[in-house]
């Protein structure tokens, strides 16, 4: 069949031209209009769904919202695990699907299965909603502003009701999460002194505040000519007009809402607040939907704000529109990363010109790189996969191998073509080309299969590893597999127009005059001493594998996008105020270390968000100089890290966005150790979980043994005693709503600002809401009409809460993780199992689950190791077929470890450390390697078999001088390719191809070495070529 | 075959050493393929260094000079101030229109029995001067004599008539207004009750909680129309009351007080003396206090670097702070900003690990 295609190319080698000409333009077209991501989508098939319970405490959230939430959603198709968290005002609920199944089609079921939640979740509490599908990297823009003249709920009306709007209706934007200023009501500031005074309770204002006003549809009226809408106006909606309202009619006088209360434009109870370079203002996080493209809805939300700059400088509100942008980074990765390509590019194009000493031929080979690379873009696009920095390291690793089939081909065919012209009868030039091309299928071919086949286990990585580097995968092979395809048709035909008619000079390039002398001396040296060239070998293999298992590792480099997220945690219970005052005296600090221009900071969470963060908790994004180096931003970095260690009663993290990202995405306890425990009575849980600690402890090799998820909040707990409530005619919830009603608020109707929509609150003012005092001193009114505080009715304690509940699978959970230090981990875990079944009594309602990331990892190596074994299986078995000898691909596996070592020193030189992105650069190695030693064992098997030679010394060095020029070649064109991009890898856009590029870089100096200078002299030994029947 | 065996056994080979090998001889990079696992290049997520230290058996924590100032920890000096305990209650002003009314009616039966009693002390004279004309010398008929008689009999009745009068009136008052009242109002050079009749001053009535007593030594009380006892003025004690609030429940006794401001049917809010803390104390700031375990407490610095935190015990609060008598001394440095940061750095393991749920 191969020979079929390569035949149809040369004969209608204009038709295979134009065919690869309209490709080229159509996928240049198709690029032009594609956009650029920063990562490929990573989250995991979630859904969350997000319930605000305002003023509900941990347990009641738990028990009242999450529950049935959890129970409406259970058995839906597809679900691979549920898991919650409720804590106080808030439950979340997060339900994973299986990875193969449809994002879309799961949001549905989730959303119908909701719809009929509705009634069954208490009064105000709600709805339930599944939260906007965000992208990966989430956040697509992050701004905020700030005024010296207007207050905190003058801005947050503007960005409510102008800003976010205007971001909302650019298509990708999933939502916008807006943390601090103050959210505007017109509150109804209840007196206490004035409600003393005339005898009101709490109710019967708000009873009267509710009839005061709202915004009401009053129908229609028709007759048999006309339909007349009515509509009613004059409904209390300022301030004054609410204040003349009447509550009640008292001996001749009449007692208003203004009598008894002040009637005020009022902040809400916040949730979180904001503040940029220490001043407290608002902040807006522009959230990108599922899919969306970080540049273009960037872009494109940028565009739509455009102006507004001014529109605030009138206002004397400051805007800060970029304090943290995204895509930045993907601007100048892609910049840098294109600029090296280029480069790369230019570098191959030299060598093919000194090695090949043709413009024509390397004219042809270069062909190969933008033909094959563009049209692996097209197919991705017709995939549907969107191009990122990982579609672009496929790519670029791709570079220097696409050009080699094409170089091995154009080569052979242009030796083939000279030495046909000094034959006393020359072949036909089409037989020439064809047959030289047919020559060399099997290291094209074969090579290829194995080079692309090695990716293979890369493309079945489960989980986040997977989802990052599938596509890596996929734009390498796709390229390598479109490189075979271009030199199987257009190289072909490109080299019978161009060369077979041309006047080939019988010259060798000056370089290969040069080269070859000296390269057939060392071999005649080298193969003087075989035994000790292989020893020399394994003692140098040896040595890299032993240095190997020291060498660090992480899962991604430290990525260098110019801007920093850090999180603080204070002791739960800790206010907005103080986490803000805390976040104000780091900003200060922040602000002073060089290279950082702006700092913002957002504490709480937003309204609807999807993290479940407290008041204790904050976040900063600190940005800095756009053309910091990789080392200056790390020294900022640690920079910070020092402030952050040293500023006392916090817990932080400080990361790059992205690591930040994906750390947040990746799911379950990071801790190798866990043991789950089952239960519903939560302080048995506690128990137990503490008995489990005590129980780990005492196994040697456990450390930092931790008891998750009990950590306390403050509360103030008020218990009724219903005897005295009887004694004063009351009900439990009367007292209950005017609690509610004084310290959270409560809304009792809506009123119209121009086109704004406002709550109208009755709720006691901010400085009564403060103080134990306050809470005690709360005046209920009693069934005859006396008032009397609220510490009659009830005992007020302050007590220690539980700050969250966890779920899993809808049941109560408690966990209790720890690592292992010196000590085989499946062995700790079995005296672990053994241990505690045997020291802690559990029952049928309280049992353990012994789990961990060790044995998720586990599972996870078991797959890729089973997966690498088969295509190991499949690459040996294709080398035995391109070389048709058992004893030579055995020798050719010498290759690899010689090839890894050169990557170890390459990676130890370079100062980095193994990531996953290491990983594929070995994998690459190892594809390129074999493929090199099957075009010089193939070459040999071809001198004996079809040039009828002995098998010598001679034979060998000749072989391998005649391979020299592709072997060179395409080593030199690969690490050529990837050297600009490999020297300075700690630098925006080539943090993961860097190290990548080091690694193959270095593994093709030592596998070439091997190849060139070691390969002929253990063949010639060790190796047996006979003329096959 | 033979070829593809070998591969087999090959492949085998590879599968066990892998598999075989003890986890920690395996390249780092590899353990970190799954998922689960990432460079933990954050704080603290293991191990939790806080800055608490024991001294003298009490937990502290030391923070530095520069810390401090990098945290923006303040401390204020604890000052002295005397209070004594106070419980809250409540008060109405009441209408003494009725005693006003009572007294009116008094004071005519009064006057009229005044009138009555001369008339009676005339009849009587009459009567005694016809009782001799008519014993010496017949000079008056029987008849005459029998009118005088009567009419002296009636003025007697009448004035007796209007004495029962007054006690009932007396009785009355009393029975509502107690006797301390009902003796201002029926003196006349009442200098109290004068200022009360002119609105110079309200009587109020105080409703003691079920629980609660007054000292029987309790002179005055202060009140006020707000719940601010800072600008509360006093009442004096007049006497216990004899009737209740028609809307509380306790105890009730009448005070007096000035009237600025005060109209009739208003709720005071009452302050009266408490059986609790008395005397001197010292002030601790209401942004100090940091709540744990149930309890107030804030923060003192002993040293340069060390702070302790203490206990407020049977604190009360006073208008925006609160006042201790034991655990803290006049002059300690008492922290008011920052409070909460050295109660989260004590219990900084117990800080949630937000990424580990």
């Amino acid at each position: 069949m191969l020979s079929a295609i390569v035949r149809f190319s040369i004969n209608f080698r204009g038709v295979v031209i134009a065919i690869a000409t309209l490709l080229m333009v159509y996928s240049v077209y198709s690029l032009s209009r594609a956009g650029l991501d920063i990562f490929p989508e990573f989250s995991p098939n979630l859904i969350v769904v997000q319930t605000e319970a305002s003023g509900y405490s941990t347990e009641q959230v738990e028990v009242l919202i999450t529950r049935p939430i959890e129970s409406a959603l259970s058995g839906l198709i597809g679900i691979d695990h549920v898991r919650s968290e409720s804590i106080q005002g808030l439950s979340i609920v997060n339900v994973y699907f299986d990875e193969d199944t449809d994002i879309y089609r799961n949001r549905q079921l989730v959303s119908e299965r909701l719809a009929g939640l509705t009634n069954l979740l208490p009064e105000g509490v709600g709805p339930a909603v599944p939260v906007p599908m965000a992208s990966s990297s989430a956040t697509i823009l992050t701004m905020g502003v700030t005024s010296d003249s207007k207050n905190l709920m003058e801005l947050r009306s503007i960005v409510d009701w102008n800003l976010v709007p205007t971001i909302l209706s650019v298509p990708g934007v999933a939502d916008v999460n807006v943390f601090g200023g103050e959210i505007k009501q017109l509150q109804i500031q209840l007196d206490e002194n004035k409600l003393h005074k005339y005898g009101l309770g709490i109710n019967e204002v708000t009873e009267a505040a509710k009839q005061a006003t709202g915004i009401f549809g009053t129908g229609f009226i028709e007759n048999v000519n006309q339909r007349l809408t009515l509509s009613v106006t004059g409904l209390p909606d300022k301030k004054e007009e609410l204040a003349d309202v009447v509550i009640k009619h008292l001996d001749g006088i009449n007692i208003t809402l203004g009598d008894v209360a002040n009637i005020e434009y009022g902040a809400e109870p916040a949730f979180g607040k904001g503040a940029i370079m220490g001043k407290e203002g608002v902040v807006l996080m522009v959230i990108g939907q599922y899919g969306a493209n970080t540049l273009n809805v960037s872009n494109a939300v940028e565009e739509a704000i455009q102006g507004l700059d001014q529109i605030f400088a009138i206002n004397n509100i400051q805007f800060h529109p970029t304090l943290f942008r995204p895509a930045n980074y993907i601007e100048r990765s892609v910049t840098s990363i294109t600029g090296h390509l280029l480069v790369g590019g230019i570098f191959v194009v030299a060598v093919l010109v000194v090695f090949l000493f043709n413009f024509r031929t390397a004219f042809i080979s270069v062909m190969a790189i933008p033909l094959s690379l563009l049209t692996a873009i097209l197919i991705l696009l017709e995939m549907g996969i969107n191009l990122n920095i990982m579609v672009i390291g496929g790519l670029a690793i791709a570079l220097g191998e696409v050009v080699d089939d094409a170089i091995i081909d154009t080569e052979n065919i242009f030796r083939r073509l000279r030495q046909n012209r000094l034959l006393q009868n020359p072949l036909p030039m089409k037989d020439v080309v064809f047959n030289a091309s047919m020559e060399v299928r099997g290291s094209v071919v074969y090579a290829s299969f194995i080079v692309a086949l090695v990716f293979l286990p890369l493309l079945h990585i489960s989980g986040i590893t997977g989802r990052l580097f599938q596509p890596l995968g996929t734009a390498y092979i796709l390229s390598i597999m479109m490189s075979l395809l271009v030199a199987l048709t257009v190289t072909p035909a490109l080299c019978y127009i161009m060369l077979a008619k041309d006047e080939l000079k019988n010259i060798e390039p000056p370089l290969m005059r040069f080269l070859q002398p000296l390269y057939a001396k060392s071999l005649s040296l080298i193969s003087c001493a075989p035994y000790l060239i292989v020893f020399v070998t394994v003692l140098f293999c040896l040595a890299g594998l032993f240095v190997l298992p020291n060498v660090g590792g992480q899962f991604i480099p430290n990525l260098r996008e110019g801007h920093y997220i850090v999180h603080t945690s204070s002791i739960s219970g800790t206010s907005l105020e103080e986490s803000i005052r805390v976040g104000n005296q780091l900003t200060k600090s922040f602000l002073e270390i060089e290279g950082v221009t702006s700092v913002s900071q957002w504490a709480g969470r937003a309204e609807r968000g999807a993290d479940t963060f407290g008041s204790h908790y904050s976040e900063f994004e600190v940005d800095l100089e756009y053309n910091l180096s990789g080392k200056q931003q790390q020294t900022v970095l640690d920079n910070i890290r020092e402030i952050l260690e040293e500023y006392p009663g916090i817990r932080f993290e400080a990361y790059n966005f992205l690591s930040e990202r994906i750390y947040e995405t990746i799911s379950g306890y990071t801790t190798p150790i866990v043991v789950n425990i089952y239960g519903n009575d939560l302080n048995a849980l506690d128990r137990k979980a503490t008995e489990v600690a005590a129980v780990m402890q005492t196994i040697e090799g456990a450390s930092g043994v931790q008891v998750q998820s009990s950590t306390d909040t403050p509360l103030l707990q008020i218990g009724l005693k219903l005897e005295k409530l009887k004694q004063h005619g009351l009900t439990p919830v009367e007292i209950v709503t005017s609690i509610k009603t004084a310290f959270e608020g409560l809304p009792v109707a809506k009123y119209q600002e121009d086109n704004r929509i406002f709550d109208v609150a009755v709720i006691f003012p901010g400085q009564k809401r403060e103080t134990y005092e306050d809470v005690r001193q709360l005046l209920i009114k009693t069934a005859n009409g006396s008032l009397l505080p609220l510490y009659e009715f009830a005992d007020i304690r302050q007590l220690s809460g539980r700050y969250n509940i966890l779920h899993q699978d809808g049941q109560r959970l408690q966990s209790i993780t720890s690592h292992v230090v010196d000590r085989d981990i499946v062995s700790f875990m079995d005296e672990l199992e053994e241990k505690i079944l045997k020291e802690v009594q559990f029952s049928a309602e309280l049992y353990p689950e012994f789990t961990g990331a060790a044995i998720e990892q586990a599972k996870a190596k078991e797959e890729l190791i089973i997966l690498s074994l088969l295509v190991l299986a499949v690459v040996l078995m294709l080398i035995y077929i391109a070389i048709r000898n058992l004893r030579h691909v055995f020798l050719m596996l010498l290759n690899l470890p010689f090839a890894l070592v050169g990557g170890v020193i390459a990676v130890i030189l370079t100062g980095s450390s193994l990531s996953v992105g290491s990983l594929v650069g070995f994998v690459t190695l190892f594809g390129i390697t074999i493929r090199n030693s099957i075009m010089l064992v193939s070459h040999y098997q071809y001198l004996v078999d079809e040039e009828k030679h002995p098998w010598n010394l001679e034979v060998a060095i000749q072989g391998a001088q005649e391979r020299l020029p592709s072997i060179l070649m395409t080593a030199l064109v690969t690490a050529l390719a990837m050297l600009p991009i490999a020297i300075g890898s700690d630098n925006p856009g080539r943090e993961i191809m860097g190290p990548m590029a080091a690694i193959i870089i270095g593994g093709l100096a030592s596998s070439t070495i091997l190849n060139l200078l070691i390969m002929p002299t253990v063949m010639l030994k060790f190796g047996k070529f006979s003329q096959t029947e | 075959m033979k070829q593809l065996i070998t591969i087999l056994i090959i492949i085998l080979i590879l599968v066990a050493g892998f598999t075989f090998a003890p986890e920690y001889m395996k390249p780092a990079f590899l353990t970190e393929l799954s998922e689960t696992e990432h460079d933990d290049d954050d704080d603290d997520d293991d191990e939790v260094n806080t800055r608490q230290q024991l001294v003298d058996g009490k937990l502290q924590v030391r923070i530095e000079k520069e810390t401090q100032q990098l945290a923006g920890i303040r401390t204020s000096l604890a000052e002295n101030i005397s209070v004594r305990s106070e419980n809250r209650a409540f008060a109405t002003v009441i209408d003494i229109k009725e005693i006003i009314d009572l007294r009116a009616s008094y004071r005519n039966v009064a006057a009229r029995r005044e009138v009555i009693n001369t008339n009676y002390r005339n009849a009587s004279k009459l009567l005694e001067q016809l009782k001799v004309l008519h014993k010496e010398a017949r000079n008056i008929s029987a008849r005459e004599l029998q009118e005088a008689q009567s009419s002296w009999e009636e003025y007697r009745a009448r004035m007796r008539a209007a004495d029962v009068e007054l006690q009932n009136i007396r009785a009355t008052m009393v029975q509502k207004w107690n006797t301390e009242i009902t003796d201002m109002a029926l003196k006349d050079d009442s200098e109290i009750f004068n200022r009360l009749t002119q609105r110079e001053e309200f009587i109020i009535l105080v409703t003691l909680k079920a629980e609660q007593q007054l000292d029987p030594n309790t002179a005055f009380v202060f009140v006020n129309r707000i719940d601010d006892r800072m600008h509360a003025r006093k009442a004096y004690f007049i006497s216990p009351a004899p009737f209740s609030d028609s809307t509380l429940q306790g105890e009730t006794y009448f005070f007096r007080t000035n009237a600025d401001k005060i109209r009739i049917g208003m709720r005071l809010y009452v302050w009266l003396p408490g059986t609790g803390f008395t005397g001197q104390g010292v002030n601790i700031p209401e942004e100090a206090i940091v709540w744990y375990a149930g309890k107030p407490w804030a923060y003192v610095q002993v040293d340069d670097e060390l702070f302790s935190r203490r206990s407020l015990i049977d604190a009360i609060e006073v208008s925006g702070s609160w006042l201790v008598k034991e655990n803290f001394d006049v002059g300690e440095k008492v922290v008011t900003s920052g409070a909460q940061t050295l109660l989260s750095e004590e219990f900084k393991w117990a800080i949630p690990d937000e990424d580990d749920d």
